[in-house]
Parts: structure tokens; sequence; C-alpha cells
């Protein structure tokens, strides 16, 4: 009976590309994903051609809908590649995090006592401790604050220099358990409160599976927790339990709803970098010739605002980027390094010229769909039948500037206030 | 080992690798990275030398250029890439400064310069003739005066030319064929000239100048473009300004103390305000001159400033000495500039207690 921790960076490709990998040598009867299990009926869904990502699960209280927690996933998302591996093979498949029926309960509690949850201490305490900011950003994501000590900015393409050309796919989790575990304790101990009770409810749910009698168990979750998963004896199940009892159970209802690149890229919180889906659904997709595609539609964003660029200028870009990566020592080209390609090829030097199709380069312009068969929120289903009478619903973008557009019947495009007709 | 008292040079300004030669041949001698066919130093040392840095037995370089690193690097990687690399952007950003020591750098040579002049012909881009020569013996190869472009394909060096946008557009054509095909024709003779590995071209261009003939859009695809920018901070322009200031200092050996950093303050803030069209803390609006108001010009002002103080006045640099300096440097256009420079005056160097003396100084001047 073992378990196999996948420590994974959320929204990571090179994460899921070799989770991914590892799974599939693994051959796991049971999958683990970090995630609400109030939402555990809804994973199923993940398998329907009509979900398609960026979505959200939204885990909601019927009684009080300001008490709501969003769980974004998108295609490169490690989390939704391995629900989608477990319903490809038949496993079973559960989210282990701590579920939001205990987590709402625990959020109106600390709103109402404050001095519930356990502060840091204070930073006269230890000067080989890491910064309180500098602390926060690491546990959210350890594998940026290690890229920026390599000197990558861009820590996907560091994943890929460290451990994607490994002749030794086995050992990268391991490995990844190991430099975790040595950061955890080097950030000192932990004091949060609330990441005590994750993780011991995380624990709880492979225990479980364990009793159940699974042989080969993966768990798939970020790289932050991974030592506190993997490392089971160290931790007790009854002091496990001691920390979640008494928590009142807060009646909670989940669905699937549509995200966007834009909302994924504003609050991912990262160590190193902003998260730029756009480019990082490029190199899960279609990891080979990475720099030629991106510059290639660098130069068609550009010629649809009718600024020239032709062939000879992305060859130009895609060898001043690599030149770039090697005078800086870096063995592949990160989103900064083609930016500055771009911009110095692209536009003439004028970072004002880059930032007209920066947003849909970067971030890129895509929204999910959920299909009709998903339960949908009663807020939802109101709004879906007014857009549907209003005939609006082709409008249904993320771009704006679609609604504004002139056309036959209404020459100016937009609406002008000071008609009357368009102040119904 | 006693170090030997230097000789003042008795040239005004020397080379920059004359100048700067101990730190080359250190960095030559330290440098393990790879370097391309035909160049000094690696790309990695080029950055380092311009940028400043220590090196691995504990020299330490010292920065020529006070800015991105960035922006250093992008130029430094489109040498090696053999595209040619135009620096852009307003009077007084160092565009100049930084071909110069890169020239220095990878080819140990910065003396291969063209100026672009509104008046120039094909002959200073290609080639010349020999006239006296090219009479008595016909065309032949010794009758011909390569122009520094041809010199550098020749060698394997980089070319520097000054003023791109200054030069007429027939004769900034000749540069295109030049640039992506890498060789000279040399029709008279029946012969191409094809360029050594390690050639390239540096140019620069203002972008703010009358008469200026813009690159034509074929030319302008054969550059990498880099736009040199105005020094980001206060605390950075004052910082390029003290040490420039020092530097000249000491080369065209004034007299008198160190100009003292409240002075160098206060005029950076005065130039950076006028600029910007606001103050430093963004209430209050101010119209901008027609002058360039460049960091260049800053170091001049202070330079002439402490040249006045050290031979007419007692050594220390004080707001009198500034002023002419000051008035001269914004005040360009004797009508318009007088009248924005007066209303600077009242407005915003009135209201600051400390700056009385300047004030009084510089209204002096204007009447």
């Amino acid at each position: 009976m073992s378990v196999h921790v996948f420590g994974i960076r959320h929204h990571g490709p090179g994460s899921a590309r070799s989770m991914l990998q590892g799974l599939r040598a693994l051959a796991p009867d049971i999958v683990l994903i970090e995630g609400p299990p109030d939402g555990d009926a809804l994973i199923p869904f993940v398998a329907n051609e009509g979900l398609k990502p960026p979505v959200a699960l939204l885990v909601y209280n019927p009684k009080d809908l300001q008490e709501a927690a969003y769980y974004p996933f998108a295609s490169f998302s490690p989390e939704w590649q391995a629900m989608a591996f477990a319903l490809q093979k038949n496993l079973p498949v559960r989210f282990m995090d701590l579920p939001r029926r205990l987590a709402f309960t625990l959020n109106r509690l600390e709103k109402d006592n404050p001095q519930l949850r356990i502060l840091p201490p204070t930073p006269e305490q230890d000067e080989s401790e890491l910064p309180v900011e500098v602390k926060a950003r690491v546990s959210r994501d350890p594998f940026g604050y290690l890229a920026q000590l390599a000197g990558y900015a861009d820590s996907e393409r560091w994943w890929e220099v460290m451990f994607e050309a490994q002749q030794n796919p086995e050992a990268i989790f391991p490995t990844i358990v190991e430099m975790i575990d040595a950061l955890r304790q080097s950030k000192g101990s932990e004091d949060e409160a609330r990441e005590q009770q994750r993780e011991a409810h995380m624990r709880q749910v492979i225990r479980q599976a364990q009793k159940e009698g699974f042989e080969k168990i993966a768990v798939v979750c970020g790289a932050w927790h991974s030592p506190a998963l993997q490392y089971l004896d160290r931790y007790k199940a009854s002091h496990d339990k001691a920390i979640l009892r008494g928590i009142k159970k807060t009646s909670t209802k989940a669905t699937w709803v549509p995200w966007t690149y834009q909302q994924l890229s504003t609050q991912s919180g990262y160590a190193a970098g902003v998260l730029s889906p756009a480019w990082y659904q490029l190199l899960f997709h279609r990891p080979k010739d990475v720099l030629i595609r991106w510059m290639t539609k660098v130069a068609r964003l550009f010629r649809k605002e009718d600024l020239d660029s032709s062939s000879a200028h992305v060859i130009e870009a895609v060898r001043l980027a690599e030149t770039l990566a090697s005078l800086r020592g870096l063995r592949v080209a990160g989103i900064e390094e083609m930016n500055e390609a771009a911009m110095t090829i692209f536009c003439q030097g004028y970072q004002e010229q880059l930032q007209i199709i920066e947003q849909k380069l970067v971030v890129g312009d895509v929204m999910g769909k959920v299909p009709p068969e998903v339960p949908v929120i009663p807020l939802q289903q109101d709004l879906d039948r007014q857009i549907k009478s209003a005939r609006l619903t082709k409008y249904r973008k993320t771009s704006e500037s679609l609604w504004l557009k002139a056309n036959a019947s209404n020459p100016r495009g937009g609406i002008y206030l000071r008609e009357e007709a368009d102040r119904f | 080992m006693a170090k030997k008292k230097k000789t003042a040079p008795k040239v005004l300004r020397p080379h920059a690798e004359e100048a700067y030669a101990e730190e080359l041949k250190i960095l030559a001698a330290n440098d393990e990275h790879a370097r391309p066919a035909n160049w000094r130093l690696s790309p990695w040392a080029v950055v380092t030398y311009l940028m400043g840095g220590k090196l691995a037995d504990g020299t330490v370089i010292e920065p020529k250029y006070y800015g991105n690193r960035r922006l250093i690097e992008v130029a430094v990687a489109t040498l090696v890439t053999d595209r040619a690399l135009l620096l852009i952007g307003i009077p007084g950003t160092a565009k100049t400064w930084v071909a110069e020591h890169l020239a220095a750098a990878i080819a140990g040579d910065s003396t291969l310069l063209v100026q672009g002049t509104a008046g120039m012909t094909e002959e200073a881009m290609r080639y010349g003739w020999n006239y006296a020569r090219l009479l008595s013996e016909g065309p032949s190869e010794a009758a011909l005066v390569p122009s520094p472009i041809l010199t550098a394909m020749r060698d394997g060096k980089i070319a520097r030319v000054e003023e791109l946008t200054r030069v007429p557009s027939d004769v900034q054509d000749t540069l295109i064929t030049l640039l992506s095909e890498k060789l000279l024709p040399v029709p008279e003779l029946g012969m191409e000239v094809q360029a050594n590995r390690g050639f390239n071209l540096i140019a620069t261009a203002n972008d703010r100048d009358k008469g200026v003939n813009d690159l034509s859009s074929a030319l302008r695809r054969r550059f990498n473009t880099v736009v040199m920018p105005l020094p980001a901070s206060l605390q950075e322009e004052v910082k390029i300004v003290q040490t420039r200031v020092a530097q000249i200092g000491r080369a065209l050996e004034l007299p008198g103390e160190v100009a003292p950093v409240q002075e160098i303050q206060r005029l950076v803030t005065i130039f950076r305000e006028l600029r910007s069209g606001r103050t430093e803390d963004g209430r209050t609006k101010v119209k901008s001159p027609s002058s360039t108001l460049s960091t260049a010009e800053a170091i001049s002002v202070i330079n002439s400033g402490q040249a006045l103080a050290a031979h007419f006045g007692d050594g220390k640099l004080h707001a009198n000495d500034l002023a002419a300096g000051i008035t001269g440097a914004i005040v360009k256009d004797p009508v318009q500039d007088k009248t924005i420079w007066l209303e600077y005056l009242e407005t915003v160097a009135k209201e600051r207690k400390e700056w009385k003396d300047l004030y009084r100084a510089c209204k002096e001047m204007l009447d």
C-alpha cells in the first residue's frame, strides 16, 4: 500500500505534463486531488464535451450567498488533467482539501473573534527565517521562489529546464517533496492555523483511502503541502482528528461556472512573473517550436491591428529571443525575453505599440463554456432567461468591443445617451 | 610595486578603448565565456563592461551606463546575431556614449565612425577616390579611399554611423544592400568587398530634430531598434550627473571642490519638472520650454558652474555660479522660454524655502 504525492504548481503546464507522465507510469487505483470535497459530485462533468475550460468550481452557502468560493481550472491546470485522466481510466477520484462546509464556519468564527487566528511570529525572532511578505508568497508559489533564485523570471521555463529534460522521470516528484521539505523547514514552523487544518483533513482522506484497501494512491496537491502528505508518519491520526473536532457544518451547494483567462491572470498571486494563460496554454498543448508559434501569433495580432509584420520579422524575433536567453545564461527563452524581442523587432523599440496587443497576446481573450446539464444557481438561471428574451445571447463574449461596433442598422455603433431610444 | 605617476594625457578626450584599456585587458583575461568570431570579449563581458560589476578576482569594473541592464543586453544580443543596431532617443540620452563603448569593447576600436550630416554624399559611406592616382594610373584598388564602413567590413570590426536621420535619403539607402547582403559592390573596378565575420553597424538617431529624414521602412527593417530612455527616477539622474561631473572634472583638471550634492539635486529637480510638465509631487502643473533638458545638459551646467566658481569665485559651487548656466540651458527661445522660466521661478522656486538663493540668483539673471 503506497502513497505517491505529486507536488504541482497550480496552473503550471510543466507540472501538468510531468504529472501525467508520472500517473501513466504509476497506474494508480485512486486519485486524490486538492480541492473542495463539496464538489465531488461535479467531477464526472469533466469528461463531458460541453464543459470547456477555463471554468471554475463554485461552492456556496445557499442560505447566505455572500459565502462563496471559486476554484478555477484551465486546460493546462494539473488538477484538471488529473481529473480527466482518472475519469478516462475509470478510477475513483475525490477532492481532499478542507471542505467549504467547515471552512465557511471557521471564517465566520474568525470574523467574530479575531484572536482565534494564530498570528505569524514577530519578525525579530529569527534572522534566518524569510521576511513575512516573502513567506506568504513562497507558500503560495514555492517554485516561483526557487526559479527566481536560479535567475529565471519565468518559472515555467525553469521547470522545463530542471525537470523535463530528465533521464529519470520517476525521480522528479520525490525530489520535489524533499526540496519543499527543506524550504518549509527554513521558512519556520507552520504558524497558520488554517493551513494546519487543511493539511490535517487531507491526511485524513488519504488514511481513509488506505483503510478502504486501495493499493496505489496518487495524491495531486500544491507542492507546498507535499511534505505534509508524503511523510504521514510524522503526524498522528489522533492529532489531526483533534484539530478538526467540533467545527459545525454549514450547508453548501456546488456548480461549474465559466471563467476567463483574464480572471485567472489577475488572481494568481504568484511569486515569479505574472501568470500568462495564453503562454501556458501554448507551452502545454504545443511544446515543440514554442518560440516560433508565439512570434507568429504576435505577427498575426499586429496584422489585425493594421501594423506591418512580415515573416522576416518573425524569424529575426525568434533569433533575438534565443540569443538573449543564452546571453543571460538561460537554457530556454522565457516570456520576458520574448516580450523584449517582440518590442525591439516589431515595435521599433517603443513599448506603447506592444501594449496594444499585449493583453490579447499574453493573457488571451478566452472564456470557458458550461453545458446545460450542470445544475445552475437560481441567479444564473434568471440571468440566462433575461439574456435570451432580450436576444443578446450572441454578445456573450469577453471582449466588449464587439458590442460598440457600428453596423448597418446602427451606423454610429454603441449607445448614445442623448438619444431617447437608447435610454429605455 | 610603486605605481608610476601617470602623465596627464595631451589629448582632450581619449578614445574609450584607450581611456579604459586596463579594464578591457582585465576583462579579456578573466573571460571564460564563448566569444563570437573576431570579438575581443564575450557578450557577457561586454555587458559587464558597460553596466559595471565585480569580477571573480575582485576587480571592480566601473559602470559606463546607468540605466536598465536589460536594454544593454538587447543591444549586445542584436550585435551577436549580426543584425545592425539602431539607438534612438532624444538628445542627451547617452546614445553616442553607448555606441562608442560597445565598439570599444567588442572590436577594440571605436574610431570607425561616419558622422551623418545634411550635406553628406555617398562617398562618405562607401568609398572615395584618390584623384591624383586615379588620373595617373587609371582605376585600381590602390586608388580607392575606403570609408570607415568599408574598413570595418574588411577588418571585421564595428562601424558607427552618427545621426542617421540627418543623412539625405538617397545616401541612407546605400546602407540597405550593405546590411542585408553584407557586401559592397565596387562597379568601377568590377569587384565587390564582402564583410568579414565580426562586422556590424551601430547607428544613432534623434527623434526630435528639425530637418529629419525618416528612415525608409526597408532600411528600418534592417535594424533592431533600441530606444534609450531618460533616467527613470530623480536619484538615478542625480547619480549620473554626480559621477560624470567628477569624471570630467578629473580629466580637465578643474580646480576647486567637488560639486555639493544639494546643488546637483536642485538642478536635476528643476530639469525634471520642466521636462515632465509637473512638479515632483505631482500637484502643480508646469509649462515645458522648447529646450531639451537632458542629463547631458545638466552635466555641462554643473561643469561650467564649477569652472566659474574655481576661477572667479571662492572655489565652492554656489547658486549664483549655476544661475547663468541654468538660464542658458532653459531659455533657448528668447520670448516663449523666458516667460515659462519666469513663471516657474515665481510659482515653484519661490515657494521652496531652501531655494531662496537660487531664486534670487536666477531672477537677477533675467533682469
